[in-house]
């Protein structure tokens, strides 16, 4: 058996390993880090901007082979699997989370509180904003100003949001450019954003994506990187309290196993791998999987549902021209005499309904210079999407458990995902999608909405190994450190007790950085003796 | 390896393997300058007038490429939330050449009346009742008109303004209305 050694073994490698790698390369230079990806790496920036074309041209995948064939669950996950990971081809949307979302049973009575002060929380999203490099304009709602500023200047609005931003604030709602991961300037050797449309698959790198973190770590020499190996197990010590191994296979030599034997271990697996991992990890002595005391690995999955609508406009746009957005903040905040219901507000450039045509409403085949008339004829009024994402809360069977009946080409039993929401949730589920469409509404005013659809699933998924003080109640403290083993960490999206109501990835890297200080302390980082880099406008 | 899985493997490889693109490159080449030039007759009446003859010559030409480009069972962008790999279906375009020789009279008259009205009762025939939204091989101009109606420069004639959508053009002056086409 091959074996490896470091001081931190992270499993996984996407945007959770990229960041704690990088935190720790500063915090405790000396300290060697190994991150194990069961995916490949895609590092050419050159092959983006090919496969960039056949996306476009052909709807090729636009990170071809960014998945393992036969490592799929049962349900909704994203299916890519990379040096990277999801954040490979995120739109690089990076709202916050707002105060209302760490105390949710303090305030509301409903669910979980994190055990995190907002105060301390909202200082590693700046740091995470610092990191990806995110541009932003000035929030028009006071609580939601940063307590440090964007790295970058905001991303102008595009001629389309500027008449979509005088349209929606018609309806008294106050709107802004949503902040995202792009560059509106040269950033931690980035390009500047060049407007191609296609943030799935950014050809200039100008939209934050993790390899690039990879990249500059292995180039200095300050990671190791072993891609195509997935972890199957972790061995615990005999006394079950400390991990000393993680074991699993090259993907081109699955006879011959690889060990890596760390003091520390972060589980960086995303919502899905890492509670997979736990409950693969299972032994004699740890019958129902690792970290597992509470019986919670895998369990109160959670995420946001949403509502979204298309509706006319009274002005002309252009689409095109730039995939950027609106988010409103006014309904973040619900007071706690109201009933209960939060969601954000997002606005998009649409073009439903405008597309060209062959027939015409008559049937009548459209041919020429007819087709193009009827083309434009139906572009003159403006269409927007409108969407907003709202706050759900999991019930304890909202779970990932193991299949026995579906399993990988190792033999391993593959996740089985189900999504369940919690009572109170659904008792006010009618009166959340009422005050939506209320919303909506006034949107609209006196013009046609054209289409409303509901989720049928959670987006922006997570949890699984939620964080907590009570080691009865929670798989985690709030670094990622679990309850059960106390040098093996969980970090990311998977330790969020509940999903709030807007995109998630932000929030998931705030909480890495905070995990990253621990773990740097655990290998011998001293607060006080590291001056950590604060300016913002240098990038990481 | 289980056996079950050598299967898979097996299949997965039968989907992506290249008969289906040699055969396709064969269908493409089996186009003769006859269907061709029938080909960009019927690509002046079907596509907009404003494109001109070169624009369509264009068209017509990066059409045939397209089609040649084509690769059955490649990896498909797996959308928002799917956990299941798709792959490109197949792409069978013997249709073409039986259509265009049906579309070829009136095209040497250059009478745009008749081959509007040859195209109209083609498309009647095959059934077809909207744009695809990617050329698949039922139609030779229901095809045509996808692969061009998809394209920036189809949108850029539509909207008469050049938006340059997918084409990189840089931030500035993106929060100016689009300069109407021609001015730039």
């Amino acid at each position: 058996m091959q074996t490896h050694e470091s001081d931190l073994c992270i499993v996984g490698g996407g945007i959770s390993a990229a960041l704690i790698s990088q935190k720790l390369s500063e915090l405790a230079p000396d300290a060697t880090v190994t991150v194990i990806e069961a995916g490949d790496r895609f590092f050419d920036l050159r092959a983006r901007s090919r496969n960039r074309r056949r996306w476009l041209d052909y709807r090729e995948n636009a990170w071809p082979g960014d998945f393992i064939e036969d490592q799929e669950a049962d349900g909704i996950i994203s299916r890519t699997m990379a040096v990277g990971g999801s954040a490979l081809h995120w739109g690089g949307v990076c709202n916050r989370f707002s105060r209302e979302d760490l105390e949710l049973h303090s305030r509301y009575g409903l669910a979980v509180d994190w055990p995190i002060e907002w105060a301390e929380f909202e200082r590693y999203t700046c740091e995470a904003e610092r990191r990806l490099g995110v541009q932003g304009e000035e929030a028009p709602y006071p609580e939601d100003r940063p307590s440090t500023p964007y790295p970058m200047p905001a991303m102008p609005l595009s001629y389309n949001l500027q008449q979509l931003k005088g349209w929606a604030e018609k309806s008294g709602i106050r709107f802004q450019g949503t902040p995202e991961a792009k560059n509106t300037v040269p950033y931690d050797g980035r390009s500047v954003c060049m407007r191609c449309n296609t943030c799935t698959v950014c050809p200039t790198g100008a939209r934050y994506s993790p390899d690039f973190t990879f990249r500059k770590l292995l180039d200095e020499g300050r990671l190791t990187l072993h891609d195509r190996t997935l972890i199957r197990k972790l061995i615990p010590d005999e006394s079950g309290s400390r991990i000393v191994a993680a074991r699993g296979l090259h993907r081109d030599r699955p006879d011959e196993e690889v060990e890596y034997r760390a003091p520390i271990f972060a589980i960086a697996s995303g919502y899905v791998w890492s509670s997979h991992l736990l409950l693969l990890s299972a032994s004699a002595r740890f019958p129902d999987g690792l970290a597992n005391r509470s019986g919670l690995v895998g369990r109160y999955l959670t995420g946001h549902s949403f509502v979204s609508a298309i509706m006319e406009t009274d002005t002309r746009l252009y689409p095109g021209m730039m995939s950027h957005s609106l988010v409103s903040r006014e309904f973040f905040r619900c007071p706690s005499d109201r009933p209960f219901v939060r969601h954000d507000l997002r606005v998009w450039e649409n073009e439903y309904g405008q597309g060209p045509r062959l027939r015409d409403d008559s049937g009548s085949v459209l041919l020429g210079d007819d087709l193009l008339e009827d083309w434009r004829s139906r572009t003159r009024r403006g269409i927007a999407r409108v969407r907003a994402y709202y706050d759900v809360h999991p019930a304890r069977d909202s779970a990932l458990t193991l299949d026995p009946n579906r399993r990988n080409r190792y033999g391993d039993p593959l996740p089985r995902v189900e999504h369940h929401l919690d009572e109170p949730t659904r008792a006010r589920e009618a009166a959340t999608r009422e005050h939506i469409l209320g919303v909506f509404g006034r949107l609209a005013d006196d013009r046609a909405i054209l289409d409303t659809q509901y989720s049928t699933y959670l987006d922006h998924p997570c949890g699984g190994c939620r964080m907590g003080t009570d080691p009865s109640e929670s798989v985690c403290d709030s670094f990622g450190r679990t309850h059960d083993h106390e040098n093996l960490f969980v970090v990311g999206a998977s330790t969020l007790p509940t999903g709030g109501c807007t995109n998630g990835t932000l929030t998931f890297s705030a909480l890495t950085l905070r995990s990253a200080e621990e773990i740097g302390r655990d290998l011998g980082w001293k607060p006080a003796e590291t001056e950590l880099p604060l300016s913002r406008s240098e990038g990481p | 390896m289980t056996r079950r899985f050598l299967v898979r493997w097996a299949l997965s490889l039968l989907a992506v393997a290249p008969f289906a693109r040699v055969r396709l490159f064969a269908q493409v080449r089996s186009l003769d300058e006859v269907d061709r030039a029938t080909l960009g007759a019927v690509a002046k009446v079907a596509l907009p007038s404003p494109l001109g003859d070169e624009g369509v010559e264009t068209v017509v030409q990066g059409f045939l490429r397209w089609i040649g480009g084509y690769r059955a069972g490649a990896e498909m962008s797996p959308g928002y939330g799917v956990p299941r790999l798709r792959r490109t279906p197949d792409l069978d375009i013997s249709s073409y050449r039986p259509q265009l020789q049906a579309l070829r009279e009136g095209t040497d008259r250059g009478d745009s009346a008749a081959v509007n009205a040859r195209i109209q009762d083609s498309l009647e025939a095959a059934g077809i009742e909207a744009l695809p939204s990617r050329p698949d091989g039922r139609h030779v101009v229901a095809d045509l008109l996808s692969y061009y109606l998809g394209s920036s420069e189809a949108r850029d004639l539509c909207y008469q303004a050049a938006i340059r959508r997918h084409t990189c053009p840089g931030l500035a002056g993106m929060d100016e209305r689009p300069a109407p086409l021609g001015s730039a």
